[in-house]
C-alpha cells in the first residue's frame, strides 16, 4: 500500500528517465506539455504526429488502445 | 524459438532470468536502428557487450514516396536515405513539433575553367607521362656522351666469370 503514489509523477519520471524520450527533440517537447500542463501544445503534438503517419486522430486512439490492450477497461 | 523446458538458442533459462526491461507499449513504429549481427574480429555476438558498430539509419531507395515514416527513429537521429538514381540524399528526422524534417542533399556540379560542367575525362596522366619519357629519351640519345657509353658498353655475359653487371 503506497498512499502517496502519484501515477502522473510516476509516469514523468518513466518518461524522463528513458533516453529514447529524453535526449529526443520531440520528447522534451513531450515532457515540458506535460510539466506545464498545456493542453493545447500536446494535443497540437499529437496531431503533427499522427499526420505524419498519415492517421486521423480517431485510428490513432483505436491502436494506442489496441497496443496498451485498453479495450476492455476503456468500455 | 525456445528449447527444452524454457531454455532459449542461447543456453539460457528463460524462467529463472528476471525481465530487466519494463514492459513496451506496443507502438506502431518498427525499430529501425541497425544492430551489429557479428563483431568485427568475427566472434560471435555476445550481449552485454559495449564495442557496437556504429551505424547511420536509412537505406536506398527509389524515390521519397517510398520512405515511411516508421523508417525515422523516434529518438531524433537523422536517417539517410540515397536515391537509386544517385540524384540525392534525402536527410529525414523528426523536430521538437511532432513532424518530420526532410532536407534533400543534391549534388552539385562541378565547374570547369571555359565553362560548361566537367564530364568524364579519360584519364590522361598515364599517356602525359609516357609522352614526356619519350621526349626525354630523345633528347638524351642525341647526346654525344650516351652515344660514346654505348660504344664503350660490354655485352652482359657470364663467360668471364665477373659480376655481372
Amino acid at each position: 500500500m503506497m498512499p502517496n503514489f502519484n501515477p502522473m509523477m510516476f509516469a514523468m519520471q518513466m518518461l524522463r528517465n528513458n533516453p529514447q524520450v529524453s535526449n529526443s527533440p520531440m520528447g522534451q517537447s513531450l515532457i515540458q506539455a506535460l510539466q506545464s500542463g498545456d493542453q493545447k501544445a500536446g494535443e497540437e503534438l499529437a496531431m503533427n504526429i499522427c499526420q505524419s503517419y498519415g492517421l486521423t486522430k480517431d485510428q490513432a486512439i483505436q491502436q494506442a488502445i489496441n497496443g496498451f490492450n485498453l479495450g476492455g477497461f476503456l468500455r | 524459438m525456445n528449447g527444452n523446458n524454457g531454455m532459449n538458442l542461447m543456453g539460457a533459462n528463460l524462467q529463472m532470468m528476471p525481465n530487466p526491461q519494463p514492459m513496451q507499449p506496443m507502438a506502431p513504429q518498427m525499430n529501425m536502428r541497425p544492430i551489429a549481427q557479428q563483431q568485427p574480429n568475427g566472434a560471435p555476438f555476445n550481449f552485454g557487450q559495449t564495442n557496437r558498430i556504429s551505424m547511420v539509419p536509412g537505406r536506398i531507395v527509389n524515390s521519397q514516396d517510398e520512405i515511411m515514416p516508421n523508417e525515422v527513429p523516434m529518438d531524433g537521429t537523422v536517417a539517410l536515405f540515397m536515391l537509386r538514381d544517385g540524384s540525392s540524399i534525402v536527410a529525414k528526422a523528426w523536430n521538437q513539433y511532432g513532424t518530420i524534417t526532410t532536407v534533400p542533399f543534391i549534388p552539385a556540379p562541378q565547374q570547369v575553367e571555359g565553362g560548361g560542367t566537367e564530364q568524364a575525362q579519360p584519364d590522361t596522366f598515364k599517356e602525359d607521362v609516357l609522352a614526356r619519357l619519350d621526349k626525354i629519351e630523345k633528347y638524351v640519345k642525341n647526346k654525344p656522351y650516351y652515344k660514346k657509353s654505348n660504344q664503350n658498353q660490354r655485352p652482359n655475359t657470364t663467360n668471364e666469370g665477373g659480376d655481372r653487371e
